[in-house]
């Protein structure tokens, strides 16, 4: 076992005995991760909010649901949030519409109007192309090309074989070429707009 | 149905990453961390709860040893075959069972659930004011002896121990003991008077 994931099982058994300080160093190396993964996944801050709390707390309330050796803390944070955000598909009976997401703020930046207007345009379209996805081609594609996970670890998160991952992952990209075909150029002008 | 170019797929992965880079996430907020921090506290708050709730079983295990006596209501540890305080044989079943044998029939009636020591006072309390008021005839003892038994609920008798389940009477004696004491304190004023 290597010395990172003994650091975080002995991390985790302190906080399970109720050390305030382990459990947030553990919260505090991968709640952007997590938050990142559940807010890309759910297209909502607030979801996402809900999501991370309730994923982090799992490892109180459910300890029994955390085998180190099957994975790592990491993998079976995304697990966990996989499965909430899931879970709150099934409750809902439907995605987030995509009212709901154009009511999200854009990401504050330190750029050029033109390039924050374009930039931000983009930002809108992406968006609503990645929520459009089938959920189980979204997890694929945010965890693979957003949080950079290898084939083998997404494999692990949503609980299939690696080929499944990159049948997944192909098809979403093949989705999102044909959805934003429009503006893959567009990328390429603003990139080069900014270096001139 | 891809609208690229094969010879165009190389190029077009990479402008397909540098579009998807253009959607940045936002950070987690301050309030997510403080409503981690303090659910974090508060569920180990309720584990502790827990886990002092879960010690009790043990005690339960400790009251199982005891031996029980039906007549003064009192336990007494394994080792006793006869109460030490009036000899009654001392009853195997555990107090907590003898317990569970009697609250279904209270909660029945609708009355104590429970054979407290204060409810067996007061009910034999009320037994020996009946009692004296009905001039203790048999009729009015059993009445009274039903009273007692609906707001006590003493354990149910064991096996050929009846004559010490009526031991209720054994009370009723003391009581009236008490009233002739009374009586005998009144006539001796009455003398001293005279």
């Amino acid at each position: 076992m290597p010395d990172s994931v003994r650091d975080e099982q002995q991390l985790l058994e302190r906080a399970r005995n109720g050390d305030h300080a382990s459990f947030l160093l553990l919260y505090e190396r991968h709640r952007q991760a997590i938050f990142r993964f559940a807010y890309r996944v759910l297209g909502s801050s607030e979801l996402a909010e809900d999501v991370t709390h309730d994923c982090f707390l799992s490892l109180l309330m459910r300890p029994e649901g955390f085998n180190p050796e099957r994975a790592s803390l990491r993998t079976y944070l995304y697990g966990a949030v996989r499965n909430l955000a899931l879970k709150h598909f099934r409750d809902t009976g439907r995605e987030l519409g995509m009212d709901a997401l154009s009511v999200e703020p854009p990401v504050p930046d330190r750029e050029s109007p033109l390039r924050r207007v374009l930039g931000d345009e983009l930002a809108v379209k992406v968006r609503e192309a990645v929520m459009r996805l089938p959920p189980l081609q979204r997890e694929v594609l945010v965890l693979f090309e957003y949080e950079g996970l290898p084939l083998s670890e997404i494999a692990a998160v949503v609980g299939t074989d690696v080929g499944a991952v990159k049948s997944r992952l192909h098809r979403a990209r093949e989705r999102l070429r044909n959805s934003l075909a429009p503006y893959l150029n567009s990328s390429r002008e603003i990139v080069t707009l900014e270096r001139a | 149905m891809s609208t690229i170019e094969p010879e165009d797929r190389f190029e077009s992965e990479e402008a397909l990453r540098d579009l998807l880079d253009k959607w940045q996430a936002p950070g987690p907020s301050e309030s997510l961390d403080k409503r981690v921090s303090s659910s974090f506290r508060r569920a180990i708050d309720r584990a502790g709860v827990v886990k002092d709730s879960i010690d009790l079983p043990r005690i339960d295990k400790e009251v199982l040893a005891m031996k029980f006596c039906s007549t003064c209501q009192e336990e007494f540890a394994d080792k006793f075959s006869f109460c030490p305080v009036d000899g009654t044989p001392l009853s195997t079943a555990s107090v907590s069972s003898q317990r569970e044998e009697s609250a279904p029939a209270s909660s029945n009636q609708g009355i104590v659930t429970d054979a407290t020591p204060e409810a067996l006072s007061g009910a034999a309390m009320a037994y020996s004011i009946a009692a004296g008021r009905e001039g203790f005839n048999r009729e009015s003892r059993e009445t009274t002896r039903e009273a007692i038994d609906r707001e006590s609920m003493p354990p149910a008798p064991i096996e050929g121990s009846h004559d010490h389940v009526n031991k209720g009477e054994y009370h009723l004696t003391i009581m009236d003991d008490a009233g002739l004491a009374s009586r005998l304190s009144h006539e001796l004023g009455d003398v001293a008077h005279e």
